[in-house]
């Protein structure tokens, strides 16, 4: 028995705001500004309310609702920042989307690569124990603070999705591969504990760091893993139909295109253009869009790639 | 042509590739101690590229540790990189 995808529903906002007209414009500098404008972000969608925990329960519940099914468990991928401490996003997230059949709890600590961990914690959880037939991951991307802006790495948008990974699903989960290095866990950070949150700001200890040494090892990680899992499906890089990854830059999308010497979808490019980053949710909304929209066919293989800065990477291969 | 490692690279020769390869993509004509990173010329896909100008030309492994940006500062930083990689593939 084969396990893949039962059913993918993304939410985005209805109103976008050009990147040109963000609040933080102003206070931004040269360097700043032609990051902007090289980004390849041109707008980037606001929900008008809601926070982590009701989106990502939005998003399930408009996925049960239009596809059924009682998942029996229910991963929530962590947000950047959580909506309370102490209390459970996850948990609100499943009140908020009447998820009633689940066992709930939370993949954290992986940034944007979350979601790739976690639909492979999902196949692992079905292989486990057989009496399992479906497990439901959702994510909500909110901005940590007030600021979308996340200088030298992207700009935030909203967006929350729901998906299950069910027994017999399609696209089937073919192999997966995932690395993380401790070493760089703190690369970027937001001292909340010191202000108010609309004094928090994401901060980057070094430039160097991120723009030479994680890009490096990202090279190197990424060029195995790929090698990896294609070696473990047993096909080649000429074998892939469409190569997604998550949307942070124009330039990172040159990056890996030069590294893998694999051609990014143009979804991913049009994403990032009109929806700006969406964290963990980005693969998903590439991966959903791309097997509803990209006129692949039945054992068509689509490579998903997906890293952070934390930092972490992982490979997904995906057979339609 | 890759440098094979058994040949004698000299300082001055590895020098002389690095500069012409910075040449070429950025149009600068750099000094073998100038600053790469300062200047916000080289990017991050520059970068990659340098570090793959450098396997291939002087055929090396760039691995772990060795990926420091200190090792790529500079032409100079890079050249002594090439030397103690090629004296280690010899050896």
């Amino acid at each position: 028995m084969t396990i893949g995808i039962g059913a993918i529903t993304c939410l985005l906002p209805r109103k976008r705001v050009a990147v040109a007209e963000l609040p933080e414009l102003s206070g931004l500098g040269a360097a700043e500004r032609e990051f902007l404008e090289t980004s390849g972000v041109r707008t980037v969608g606001v929900f008008e309310d809601g926070d982590v925990g009701s989106l990502a329960g939005r998003a399930c519940k408009k996925l049960l609702e239009e596809y059924g099914g009682n998942p029996d468990v229910m991963i929530m991928v962590g947000p950047r920042a959580p909506d309370v401490l102490i209390g459970s996003d996850v948990c609100k997230a499943q009140a908020h989307g009447e998820v009633k059949s689940a066992v709930a709890f939370a993949v954290d600590g992986l940034g944007c690569a979350g979601s790739s961990a976690a639909w492979a914690l999902a196949r692992d959880l079905l292989i486990a124990d057989p009496s399992r037939e479906s497990v439901l991951i959702t994510f909500a991307s909110l901005p940590t603070g007030e600021f979308r802006i996340r200088y030298p790495v992207t700009v935030i948008g909203d967006g929350a999705f729901a998906m299950t990974v069910v027994r017999g699903g399609r696209p089937v989960l073919r192999a997966h591969r995932q690395e993380t290095d401790g070493s760089f866990h703190d690369l970027f950070y937001v001292d909340y504990k010191s202000g108010p949150m609309p004094e928090w700001r994401e901060e980057c200890r070094s430039r160097d760091r991120y723009s030479f040494e994680l890009a490096m090892h990202s090279r190197v990680r990424l060029s195995a893993l790929v090698d990896g899992v294609l070696d473990d499906a047993g096909i080649t890089k000429a074998d892939v139909s469409a190569t997604l990854m998550q949307n942070v830059t124009e330039s990172a999308f040159q990056f890996y295109e030069q590294t893998l010497e694999l051609p990014i979808h143009r979804f991913c490019r049009a994403h990032l253009a009109d929806a700006g980053h969406l964290g963990a949710m980005d693969v998903v909304l590439n991966l959903q869009r791309v097997v509803s929209l990209g006129g692949l066919s039945r054992g068509d293989f689509v490579l998903v790639l997906n890293n952070s800065p934390v930092a972490a990477w992982i490979v997904t291969l995906w057979e339609i | 042509m890759p440098e094979s490692a058994s040949e004698h690279l000299t300082t001055a020769a590895i020098e002389q590739r690095l500069l012409g390869f910075l040449l070429e993509r950025t149009k600068i004509e750099w000094e073998v101690g100038q600053d790469l990173f300062d200047t916000g010329v080289v990017s991050s896909l520059l970068a990659m590229e340098l570090v793959v100008f450098v396997e291939k030309t002087f055929d090396v492994a760039v691995e772990r540790e060795d990926l420091a940006l200190h090792n790529f500062r500079t032409v100079r930083a890079m050249t002594d990189l090439v030397l103690r990689l090629g004296k280690a593939t010899d050896a």
